[in-house]
């Protein structure tokens, strides 16, 4: 009688599951704090660890010379039904805020492995049927007595930090028409910024911001311009009320600049010839005013786009870089559609481009003055067309969400890239009918594999416009990287390895295999004098669409040299209430 | 045998749905009618594309390769109105969503062939 239980839990209802013992007060996260997140050297605040996403940090206790001691101190299973873990964790105070597939959430007493509170959202009946990629979460955001967290059916969730009850939550969207939310959300002043995925079910993007007191919606702001806005006649009749341009990769912030950046995905539906003209701003780099969601410019990576390369995967980097004897507060981003961009950040004009990939065919070049790309006309999928392979690189990009990492030391950029193609066919134009929570107009797809090696890990120095080291990996590469003033890169891989890369040489200097695939990104942090690093590891996401699901697994691991975990009266284990009660005579 | 659409539930579900279509039958193997059905298959295609495509891919991705089930008819129009939690992930129930018809339609489209 399974589907009884099912109706009795329809509706959605949340339960935190109790504060397990009592915590000392707590120093909050503040406007401040988050500003100078890069000189908390010990913290990890934010999911980019600072507003310029560089998840670079600055501890160098564990380098090159020493990592080879480095051994696993802890570990912790997330549980639940083990569907793949993407987070990147925060560390404030002593304390691990994680976050775990369905968006569960657990604080753990980062000195003992021990649990503090843990959060499991429950959702609606029939959700999964509308999550493309798997019921991912990637992150968390802390601010004065609260952690964020954006449920998978797009319910915004404040928690009180000190035990993980619900203070206030907010329903953004309606997630029967197809929209889900697995991304970080970001704090900027007192506004929590989300946005959300459903790019295949016919929707138009938006990025939400909410107080982050009291939860009020403040304003939405449409990836894709509505009629009389810049940009709405770049599409065809109305066209644009089903644009795609979601915003599932959390957005940057430039405090200085009072700029805040947000991508937007791939223009919707698939066939391109259906909506002739940009598409703007689907796959485009956005920078808005974050007091009013105005839009202030937007660079587009991929016009007309008919390959699904979400110009928004990953998040973009800051950075302040010379090139050619100027000075420019750049921004950088290694793109799904195969190409590194380096932008000027104050009013979004195109520097330079770079492939990072090999085979690169869909394009016929891009414009070395204005950034724009011109579609290989040959390589275009029409509608109720033939068959086009192999397109270079695959949907999947020749890199996607998972977040890069900058030294800027060394002023290298180091990302994971995939060599893959595809066939594309393109459904009749009769076909695409909108029904909402169905796929939208989808093209005919298949994947190949182009060689022995899959996935590299890649360092450029973006100054000097040139790689300088590459790693190649067996298997497709799905994890995030994380960078450190000590001189090292750590990343993972499918195989389940966690590795820890020498910044300069590229050599692979330590390897743990943590059970999984590592489809997550990776941290550093530094507590009672001692630098720490952790990553979850569980097989999950796009890769479930290539790989079995074995082995499963959902852990985080924390490693450290000479690393300590004290002993504690508290237990992970959740007793049964009256299943073994003290006998009393 | 699909035993487990009990009266009570009817009414939570919406009355189109399968749950309540399927409930009369509990006796014997249903069978497809739709099997081998022109207008029916190209039906469900559209309904695999639209509701299905997105886990099984052309020959199975995040669920398994519908066009090579091993599964009866019944079967497979059980685990489509129930979902079904297995070692690979989430099958979700369409039950709440699809009608009777709808299921048998799709069952009739990956019958037809060996792949999308
Ligand atoms: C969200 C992803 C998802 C969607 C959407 C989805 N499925 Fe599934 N399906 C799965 C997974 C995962 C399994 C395997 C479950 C397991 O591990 O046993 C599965 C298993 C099945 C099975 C059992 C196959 C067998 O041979 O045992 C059938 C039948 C099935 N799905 C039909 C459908 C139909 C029909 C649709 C569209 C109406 C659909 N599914 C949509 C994920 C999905």
């Amino acid at each position: 009688m399974k589907s009884l239980s099912k109706i009795a839990v329809l509706g959605a209802a949340t339960v935190a599951v109790g504060l397990l013992y009592a915590s000392p007060v707590q120093a909050h996260v503040e406007t401040e704090d988050l500003v100078n997140a890069d000189a908390n050297k010990a913290e990890w605040l934010m999911y980019g660890r600072t507003y310029d996403n560089q998840r670079f940090s600055p501890l160098t206790e564990i380098t090159p010379a020493n990592v080879s001691e480095m051994t696993p101190v802890w570990a912790f299973s997330t549980g639940g039904k083990f569907a793949g873990l993407e987070g990147t964790p925060l560390f404030h105070d002593g304390v691990l805020y994680v976050s775990a597939d369905y968006a569960r959430v657990f604080a753990i007493d980062a000195r003992t492995g021990m649990v503090k509170w843990r959060y499991v959202p429950e959702y609606d009946e029939g959700l999964d049927a509308v999550v493309c990629c798997g019921p991912s979460n990637r992150g968390l955001a802390l601010k004065g007595d609260f952690v964020y967290v954006q449920l998978l059916d797009t319910r915004l969730v404040a928690l009180n930090i000190a035990d993980g009850t619900v203070a206030w939550e907010a329903t953004m969207d309606d997630w029967r028409q197809g929209i889900a939310s697995t991304g970080a959300p970001l704090v900027v002043k007192d506004h929590v910024i989300v946005g959300h995925a459903g790019g295949e079910f016919g929707v138009r993007g938006y990025i939400r911001s909410y107080n982050a007191q009291t939860g009020a919606l403040e304003w939405t702001a449409y990836t894709i311009p509505g009629p009389g806005e810049p940009g709405n006649e770049t599409w065809p009749g109305d066209t644009w009320m089903r644009g795609g341009g979601t915003t599932w990769v959390t957005g940057i912030y430039d405090p200085e600049l009072d700029l805040l950046y947000w991508g937007a995905g791939n223009p919707a539906p698939w066939n391109a010839d259906v909506r002739l003209g940009d598409n703007l701003w689907s796959n485009s780099l956005i920078a808005f005013d974050p007091d009013s969601g105005d839009i202030q410019w937007g660079f587009q990576f991929t016009p007309n786009d008919p390959f699904d390369y979400d110009g928004n995967a990953p998040g973009p980097i800051l950075i302040d870089v010379t090139i050619d004897g100027e000075a420019i507060k750049a921004m950088v981003q290694s793109n799904r559609n195969g190409f590194l961009y380096v932008l000027n950040r104050e009013n979004g004009e195109f520097i330079y481009a770079v492939p990072t990939i090999d085979g690169i065919n869909w394009t016929t070049g891009i414009d070395p003055v204005t950034g724009r790309a011109s579609i290989d006309m040959t390589m275009y999928p029409m509608s109720g067309g033939p068959k086009i392979e192999p397109i270079i690189p695959n949907l999947e990009g020749g890199t996607n969400w998972f977040p890069a990492a900058y030294n800027p030391d060394l002023g290298y950029i180091f990302f994971n890239t995939n060599d893959w193609a595809m066939m594309l066919k393109a459904i009749p134009e009769e076909d695409i009918v909108y029904v909402p929570g169905e796929y939208y107009g989808l093209h005919d797809f298949q994947a190949y594999r182009l060689g022995e090696n899959f996935g590299y890990t890649k360092a450029f120095d973006v100054a000097n416009k040139k790689f300088v080291w590459e790693v190649p990996s067996t298997e497709m590469l799905f994890a995030g990287l994380l960078a450190t003033k000590g001189g090292l890169v750590f990343t993972g891989d499918e195989r389940g390895f966690f590795m820890a890369i020498d910044a300069k040489s590229g050599e692979v200097l330590w390897r743990f295999q943590t059970g999984s695939g590592i489809n997550a990104s990776p941290i550093s942090y530094e507590l009672d004098g001692k630098q720490y690093v952790a990553i979850l590891s569980g097989m999950g996401g796009d890769p479930l669409y290539y790989y079995l699901e074995e082995p499963k697994g959902g852990m985080l691991w924390v490693f450290a040299i000479d690393g300590v975990l004290q002993d504690s009266p508290a237990s992970n284990v959740v007793p049964i209430p009256g299943a073994v009660p003290l006998f009393e005579q | 045998m699909i035993g487990f659409v009990a009266a009570g539930l009817v009414a939570v579900v919406a009355s189109s749905s399968a749950w309540s279509q399927a409930g009369d039958t509990a006796e014997e193997e249903l069978k497809n009618p739709y099997l081998g059905q022109e207008e029916a298959i190209a039906e469900g295609r559209r309904t695999y594309r639209g509701r299905c495509i997105l886990c099984h891919r052309n020959m199975g991705g995040r669920g398994p390769n519908l066009f090579a089930t091993k599964l009866t008819d019944e079967q497979f129009l059980e685990v489509v109105i129930n979902g079904r939690l297995g070692m690979r992930g989430p099958m979700p129930a369409f039950g709440y969503r699809m009608s009777l018809d709808d299921i048998w339609k799709v069952h009739a489209f990956i019958k037809s062939r060996d792949r999308f």
